[in-house]
């Protein structure tokens, strides 16, 4: 007869809760692992008369831009489809189209993407975003100004490079800039905001919303993007940030210096609570407490009263424990913890290293209090031990 | 419970542990490999990153796959990166896969578990050039179990912690998962023999281990619970 100890049993049952856990998001990691190594079709080479034909079309077309014209300015066309784009005439693009701009650059629309495009007697390129997304790669030429019209924002870029997203129903603008610097105005607050390369923010309209008070549209960056988007994102992403892969394999001082190469303080900004803790978390296994404590702030001071914010807290005080050596900080910490989240997942341990940090700094009267808490709670907990002798 | 009982109990679960073991399977010197069958359609489907085939190989064998890092990580809050990475060591190397789909679940488990084994290794390095890295998977572990099982997990995994990884994984598939030998055997890649001297020592560590915490004793028969 096969007896195993209880607490294998145990164990597999709570293993097996864990794996049920992981189903939800199973098909998203199934999706992300098929495109990752799906084989893509090779391309296709072009038949000889096609390559030709093209030839004559690039080259005739060359000639007739160089054909000077005194009203209409046309733009390249970088699709069969695309048309030119004329002066102060707003000219219609939709779907899966490109144009090429006047002074080096592109810009294109996703699929199911609807614009409107105009050059402006300022020698600007004037884009109203209507819904969907907008990719634009300006570059060479610091005259090269494209002014995009999204809702109640305005975007004004000189050779940069950046993505934008617009959601009508949710009034949500998604900016991620790669290259360049550009500036976002609000057209209801006057307020503007400027944006360099690696910044990616989303900005959310509240007041055009349906059913939505009188707020004030806002122009700070709303980072929680909406659930359920009916809209989808953009389909051209800026590459995946190399810290999050190098963190989640356990490398974690090389994860915080790719962070901090890629720009700490723009990830501060635009990276979703769960991310920031795992960086943070690299950082105080890489025995770097000031990337930690400033990581951690960041989550608490952008996402209050969440529980992220509360798990940032709790992480405070494992640095201000485990490195700084700063008992008094740490008990401050585990405290914020426990008044936050008095029966949340770490309310235990938070509890324990409370007892352990007015042991440490020498407060015997709240050990005291704080250990008979302990023992009353979790009578056979790890830091049992700990509160007992604080009695 | 006195450390003098705690001698009493070990050898009963561990004799009787043994024993589930059929002597028949225990006699072969090495566990054979399964027999090499001609690769079929799914394989070579694999083999050309058919995206229908690699959704089904991923959605096929992903369950299995989880568990088995579970019981040799723990709940490591990063499993999901290594069933990936198992996943993609899998396709990596599936141009040298001689069998078919049969086979095909048992030689992911085999490279899942040299991940597993990877990982483990490289989380000790680090702990012997940074100072020890403290067990964090409570966190996952307390969202799914009671406290005083997310407690007794995250001792007994702190105790495994300490044992060589070849013994910790070979402990972690028999006790943990209830695997046969001949099933640790052929996950692990080596004899049957070699899984009963890894299993042996793994079982005398872990007790010495663990006598010196009497919470965790206390869940093993003849303990208080």
């Amino acid at each position: 007869m096969t007896e195993r100890p209880p607490i294998a049993r145990e164990i597999e049952a709570a293993q097996d809760r864990i794996a049920a856990q992981l189903d939800a998001t199973r098909g998203q990691r199934q999706a992300r692992f098929v495109a990752a190594h799906r084989k893509l079709p090779a391309a296709r080479r072009s038949p000889v008369w096609l390559t030709t034909g093209l030839a004559v079309a690039v080259a005739a077309a060359a000639a007739w831009l160089l054909i000077p014209r005194p009203s209409v300015t046309p733009l390249h066309p970088a699709t069969a489809s695309a048309p030119a784009i004329a002066m102060d005439s707003a000219i219609p693009l939709q779907d899966d189209v490109a144009v090429a701009l006047q002074r080096g650059g592109s810009v294109r629309l996703a699929p199911g993407s609807r614009a409107t495009a105009r050059l402006t007697s300022a020698g600007e390129t004037a884009f109203s975003l209507r819904g969907g997304a907008f990719d634009i790669e300006a570059h060479g030429d610091q005259r090269q100004r494209v002014r995009l019209q999204a809702g109640p924002y305005e975007i004004v870029s000189r050779s940069a490079a950046f993505e934008a997203h617009w959601d009508p129903h949710t009034r949500v603008l998604s900016l991620a800039v790669r290259q360049g610097t550009l500036r976002v105005d609000s057209g209801r607050t006057a307020q503007s905001q400027q944006l360099g390369s690696g910044d990616a923010v989303t900005l959310s309209d509240r007041e055009g919303r349906p059913g939505s008070g009188p707020t004030a549209p806002s122009i700070e960056p709303e980072l929680t993007p909406p659930a359920n988007s009916p809209v989808e994102r953009p389909r051209l992403r800026t590459p995946p940030s190399a810290w999050r892969g190098l963190a989640s394999r356990g490398k974690h001082a090389e994860a915080v210096a790719a962070a901090r190469q890629e720009g700490l303080a723009t990830i501060l900004r635009s990276a979703e609570a769960d991310d920031l803790l795992t960086l943070a978390r690299s950082a105080r296994y890489a025995r770097e407490g000031k990337q930690a404590v400033r990581i951690f702030t960041s989550v608490r001071r952008r996402f209050p009263k969440s529980d992220a914010s509360a798990r940032a807290a709790y992480g405070l005080g494992r640095v201000a424990f485990d490195l700084q050596r700063d008992f008094d900080a740490a008990a401050r910490w585990f405290q914020a913890y426990l008044d936050e989240r008095p029966r949340g997942a770490l309310a235990r341990e938070a509890l324990g290293r409370l007892v352990e940090s007015d042991v440490r700094r020498g407060a015997a009267a709240a050990a005291k209090s704080h250990g008979s808490r302990y023992l009353d709670r979790y009578p056979d907990g790890p830091h049992a031990d700990v509160a007992r002798q604080a009695q | 419970m006195l450390a003098s009982e705690a001698m009493v109990w070990a050898p009963g679960w561990w004799a009787s542990w043994m024993a589930s073991t059929p002597a028949s399977r225990r006699s072969s010197a090495r566990t054979p490999r399964p027999p090499s069958g001609a690769t079929d359609d799914f394989v070579e489907r694999l083999l050309r990153r058919d995206e229908a085939a690699l959704g089904e190989f991923f959605e096929r064998f992903s369950r299995r796959v989880e568990r088995l890092l579970l019981r040799v990580l723990g709940a490591d809050p990063d499993l999901s990166d290594v069933v990936q990475d198992s996943f993609e060591q899998a396709l990596l190397s599936l141009h040298r896969f001689e069998g078919n789909t049969a086979q095909l679940g048992a030689w992911l488990n085999r490279i899942a578990i040299n991940v597993a084994k990877n990982r483990l290794r490289h989380q000790r390095v680090r702990g012997w050039l940074r100072g020890a890295v403290p067990y964090e998977n409570s966190e996952v572990a307390a969202r799914v179990a009671s406290p005083e099982v997310a407690d007794a997990m995250r001792r007994t995994y702190e105790v495994l912690q300490r044992l060589p990884v070849p013994e910790r994984t070979v402990f972690a598939l028999r006790f943990i998962d209830g695997m046969q030998l001949t099933e640790i055997a052929e996950v692990t890649e080596v004899s049957l023999a070699t899984v009963k001297r890894q299993l042996r020592k793994a079982r005398t560590r872990f007790e010495r281990n663990a006598r010196r915490d009497p919470i965790l004793l206390a869940w093993f028969p003849g303990g208080e619970r």
